[in-house]
């Protein structure tokens, strides 16, 4: 089996909105797939439909080789789940959320503990094994989830928006398990996020969703590269000159675009033509600032819908 | 900080509060408005007024004039209710079975021999009964009046409210581990996890009734003991126990099946704790709990047949006082087995594999 998922023209209306229009994918087995968009882009509403939690409207969907519709109960035992809010059970202590989720997934009696031990070990948890769960910082809650995801060995992993609202160091300590899942435990791993550096950091490969329809998909670095190649200058001038600096670009064969009240040129070996521009512009515009950087996904974003995704 | 200051922290918190509470406003008014309705219709007719209808038995073990005259006035006016005129023991089986509250007895010689079998389970009931009696057979000379209570001999007001306090626990916690407890698990996220797993609805729900049963008995049962502590005049034999216990299992279904459909068709706490109040403050009031049932106006009465709250109550009541006599509950534990049996397929209905 080489597809884990697979989606064509999936499809979710609630009353007249619709939230999931014609999304068609396919996630290879072995790969981190990512889903990202702003929020409210319908990313959460598809991993519902995925993890059968939701039904579908129109389409078809295939998770780990079985039906959304028809089969839920299959894709169940064979995938993890990591839900955008917290969902364990905070009375019961940190083994027994474990112990709890490994019954329910009918694992062997004689296995649990064995499992649940090197679950822990993987999160760092194992010094809260008996710590009651409403006493865990939400960093820990966070890792627990995790741990719980594989416990019960799937081939597949849904996370949804992983890391949102964790602190910095949290957040790359969860990117460190998710990578470990991924290439040491050779999961396949589904995620959705509203962080373009997560995406980055994470994804093989990654679709970006906008108002319920997928706007691209590829690898981080096709979709940069469908911006054009090279590096992005973005500068900003200190009076309305931008007619007369879009001139002075062209000469140096550079376009000029005005883009949230600056001017963006995309160029090869942008760090070299800065000193060309400077020199050009010298006693004609008054340059305030100029910023080099690589494309983002975030750049992609814009460049697709038009707009920011923090907006 | 001036008082002034905090006075104006007062006024914004008071504001605050009163926003969100007009933000939902049917809910504060129907509230009010419910209890209003059931306080002052339902609750005070319910309770205090005269017992009426009281079912009782006949038995002439021979004719005179004189004893069917004082037969006549004993039935006179509202409170007793001539249900048969029958063989003694015919009048003795119907007794037992809770068919009939008292049984009256007149021989030949009236207005000697006169005897009254009356059922003590409900003072307010035998006192009423024993009433009535006294009354036609004091207006004739020379009477005396044999009065024997059969069953719940010396039992009290506070024996009376013994199997209410029962019933009280089995239903709050039953809602507390239901319904309440499924909208809580929905909110804190923990349901989503046992519904992610690749399990049966059917299991999740039945793990959950089961589990919310065994409280709500665990708890009928403290009651029980904390009754037996202070002291009662009640049967709390093993087998009047383990019948409580099955009288409480099946109620403990019928309210946690309820609560669990109501909250599966609701979302937020203030609804669920509205229908609930909606339906069972007057299937409470009205089970005969506090009071016993035949004091109900008509109009309120024809509610009784319906209210599983009543047959538990009624059964609770009857084995504490009679000892487990099974003609006496069969049709409460039937109809309480009906009704829970109706409930837990409701909750069936209603609960679904949502987050």
């Amino acid at each position: 089996m080489d597809a884990m998922i697979e989606t064509k023209g999936l499809r979710k209306e609630f009353g007249d909105l619709v939230a999931v229009n014609d999304v068609s994918i396919t996630v290879k087995k072995g790969e981190v797939f990512g889903f990202l968009g702003p929020n409210g882009a319908g990313k959460s509403t598809t991993i519902n439909m995925l993890i059968t939690m939701l039904p579908i409207t129109a389409g078809s969907g295939s998770v780990a080789g079985w039906d959304v519709a028809k089969d839920p109960d299959r894709i169940r035992a064979s995938i993890g789940v990591i839900m955008q809010t917290n969902s364990l059970e905070p009375e019961l202590t940190t083994r027994e959320n474990l112990e709890y989720y490994g019954r329910l997934n009918h694992m062997g009696p004689a296995d649990i503990p064995d499992a649940v031990c090197e679950v822990l070990n993987v999160v760092g948890l194992t010094n809260k094994a008996d710590e009651l769960v409403k006493n865990l910082s939400g960093g820990m809650k966070r890792r627990l989830e995790i741990a719980r995801s594989f416990l019960h060995r799937p081939g597949l992993i849904f996370m949804d928006e992983p890391t949102t609202g964790l602190d910095p160091q949290t957040k790359q300590a969860i990117w460190r398990y998710i990578r470990h899942l991924n290439k040491d435990q050779g999961l396949t791993i589904f995620l959705t996020t509203h962080y373009m550096e997560e995406a980055d950091a994470l994804c093989d490969r990654l679709a970006i969703i906008d108002h319920g329809r997928i706007i691209a998909e590829g690898t981080p670095a096709e979709l940069k590269d469908m911006i054009g190649e090279g590096d992005i200058i973005d500068i900003s001038l200190d009076n309305e000159e931008d007619d007369r600096f879009a001139a002075i670009a062209k000469e140096l064969g550079m376009t000029a675009r005005s883009h949230e009240g600056r001017l963006r040129l995309h160029t090869d070996r942008g760090e070299e033509r800065i000193p060309d521009l400077m020199a050009a512009c010298a006693g004609k515009v008054h340059i305030r600032s100029i910023a080099l950087h690589e494309p983002t996904l975030e750049d992609v974003f814009i460049h697709f819908t038009g707009r920011s995704m923090r907006e | 900080m001036s008082i002034a200051d905090d006075l104006g922290d007062v006024y914004t918190i008071w504001h605050k509060e009163m926003v969100v509470w007009l933000r939902n406003p049917i809910i504060g008014i129907a509230r009010s408005a419910i209890f209003g309705i059931i306080f002052l219709l339902v609750f005070a007719r319910a309770i205090g007024g005269d017992v009426s209808n009281l079912p009782v038995a006949v038995v002439r073990l021979g004719a005179s004039a004189a004893g069917d005259a004082f037969i006549a006035d004993v039935f006179e006016g509202p409170t007793l209710q001539m249900a048969t005129d029958t063989s003694y023991n015919e009048a003795l089986s119907l007794f037992r079975a809770q068919k009939v509250k008292a049984v009256v007895v007149v021989t030949a010689d009236f207005p000697r021999g006169v005897r009254l079998l009356v059922d003590g389970t409900s003072p307010t009931v035998r006192s009423a009964i024993a009433g009535r009696v006294k009354q036609a057979l004091l207006a004739r000379n020379d009477a005396a009046l044999q009065e024997e209570v059969l069953y719940g001999y010396g039992l009290d007001y506070v024996d009376f409210l013994v199997p209410t306090a029962i019933m009280m626990v089995v239903a709050f916690t039953g809602i507390f581990a239901g319904g309440i407890g499924l909208l809580q698990d929905r909110e804190k996220g923990s349901l989503a996890a046992t519904l992610l797993a690749p399990v049966r609805m059917e299991s999740i729900l039945v793990g959950k009734l089961l589990s919310g049963v065994t409280q709500a008995v665990t708890g009928g049962t403290i009651a029980l003991l904390v009754a037996i502590f202070i002291g009662t005049g009640l049967r709390t034999g093993l087998a009047e126990i383990l019948m409580l216990i099955l009288v409480m299992t099946l109620l403990g279904f019928a309210i946690i099946g309820a609560s669990i459909a109501i909250a599966s068709s609701v979302s937020e706490l203030q609804v669920f704790l509205l229908v609930f109040q909606l339906f069972l403050m007057p299937l409470w009031i009205l089970s005969g709990g506090i009071y016993p049932v035949e004091s109900q106006p008509a109009y309120l009465r024809w509610l009784v047949p319906f209210n599983p709250l009543h047959y538990a109550i009624d059964a609770m009541r009857a084995v504490m006082a009679r000892g487990v006599i099974l003609e006496s509950i069969a049709v409460d534990i039937a109809y309480l087995a009906f009704f829970s049996s109706l409930m837990v397929a409701f909750a069936t209905r209603r609960f679904k594999r949502q987050v």
